[in-house]
């Protein structure tokens, strides 16, 4: 066993304790406990691993799975606050909207919340992947991008030649679509739009979040991502993190020479 | 790692602080952790104003990190982490700085060197202690040193001291 794989079983033994006592106390001192660990070096293993601080993992895993008891039953909000260990119903309002920018209140009465941005469980697989992966999350300034290309699946295959793919999501597609993808190459800022391909968009610019290979980022040959788990990592982790909340219209992947994705950009509001 | 054990030792130190997670901005997006920005933060403050704080030893202090737990650390994870150097005067110390006061204890010493600083080094010294000094560390704080040995993380060359404070004799079981 490696020095790697030690730290992610010593952290698997405090993230299956918090699955087990999401209803009941339980304090940082005793996941430091299960892991083993000093509280100084658990807190750094444990964030380094899972992008979380300790106690931030315990919030959310709570409020997400209080979540889907405040949006499909009936139960007074107090009494799902006191079963998931918050002390207050106002404790539990303010971590609620921290996680997801409303009130368990406004959830309820809308019947839905925006669970793409619910932190699932952190299992020791999912953390080994995301250390394997080498992803890390980077604030950008993503400028207006008008791009040519055409309508694609959202997974691809993409046309040879494509460089970004704008990902919108239904119900606020792009140029008044709702399309799954649309693949192609960004215009230079005087550059006419083609003749063929005929379609072109255009995304919004403002600030955003990117996950990429960090070591990798300034290489000519960026090194390819799981768009999946980037996808998991920047919603559930990183951009809730931050204290950030997604633009919610597009997302961007930008492809490599070989047409593989090397970064997820996902545009934020404010 | 070269061992030692340094006994009654109290520390007056003089430098800046940050309490909560020191881990979590390097979590989330920023190159560098909180620990990182605070020796930024505090060398920069040096660099414009030399002779603010009256430093040991003088003209070339040795720096010490101290991590401290704090009452809510075991609820939340939280902590103090101060980095400043010993002073024999603290009440003239600069209001940007904070003055720091641990008690005499006996201190587990080790010098770390090169690949031995990669992490997982304080449990290494954690799981010796009771074997090479017959009592476990005190988890309370915990201190590193660095003075002119130290070139960097895993420099082959470079070496900083770990400083453990151990349980007190009459409460070591």
């Amino acid at each position: 066993m490696n020095d790697d794989e030690r730290r992610l079983a010593s952290i698997s033994r405090a993230l299956d304790l918090v699955e087990s006592r999401l209803r009941d106390r339980l304090d940082v001192a005793a996941m430091a406990g299960a892991a083993c660990y000093s509280m100084f070096h658990f807190v750094r293993v444990f964030t380094e691993l899972t992008g979380h601080g300790p106690y931030d993992y315990l919030m959310r895993r709570r409020v997400a799975e209080a979540a889907e008891e405040v949006v499909s039953g009936e139960r007074p909000l107090i009494d799902i606050a006191l079963e998931y260990d918050f002390e207050s119903p106002e404790g539990f309002a303010r971590a609620f909207r921290r996680c997801f920018g409303l009130s368990p209140s406004e959830a309820r009465k809308a019947r839905r919340y925006p669970s793409g941005l619910a932190r699932l469980a952190i299992s020791g697989q999912y953390a080994k992947r995301l250390l394997a992966s080498g992803l890390k999350a980077s604030p950008s300034e993503e400028p207006a991008l008008s791009i040519a290309g055409s309508m694609a699946d959202a997974d691809g295959p993409f046309a040879i030649g494509t460089e970004i793919v704008v990902v919108g999501f239904a119900g606020e597609g792009l140029a008044g679509r709702a399309p799954s993808a649309f693949a192609g190459r960004a215009l230079g800022p005087e550059e006419p739009a083609p003749a063929f391909p005929a379609v072109s968009t255009v995304v919004a610019g403002g600030p955003a979040v990117a996950a990429s290979v960090a070591s990798a980022r300034d290489s000519p040959r960026r090194a390819r991502i799981d768009v999946g788990l980037a996808r998991d990592y920047l919603y559930r982790t990183a951009i809730p993190v931050a204290g950030a909340f997604p633009r919610g219209d597009v997302e961007l992947i930008r492809l490599g020479p070989d047409g593989g994705p090397v970064e997820l950009v996902v545009p934020l509001s404010g | 790692m070269e061992y030692r054990l340094e006994r009654a030792r109290p520390f007056v130190l003089v430098g800046m602080n940050f309490f909560g997670n020191p881990f979590r901005s390097a979590g989330a997006w920023d190159e560098d952790n909180e620990i990182g920005s605070l020796w930024k933060r505090l060398m920069a403050y040096l660099a414009a104003d030399p002779g603010a704080v009256a430093a040991l030893p003088r003209g070339d202090p040795a720096w010490f990190e101290a991590h401290v737990l704090h009452p809510s650390s075991a609820v939340n994870g939280d902590y103090e982490v101060f980095i400043g150097a010993e002073t024999a005067e603290p009440l003239a110390s600069p209001a940007a700085c904070v003055v720091k006061v641990l008690p005499a204890a006996d201190y587990a010493v080790a010098t770390l060197r090169g690949d031995e600083m990669t992490p997982g080094w304080e449990e290494r010294l954690a799981a010796d202690a009771l074997a090479r000094y017959g009592r476990p560390l005190a988890r309370g704080w915990g201190l590193q040193r660095y003075d002119s040995r130290f070139k960097g993380l895993g420099d082959p060359g470079s070496a900083f001291e770990a400083w453990s404070p151990l349980v007190p004799p009459d409460t070591a079981r």
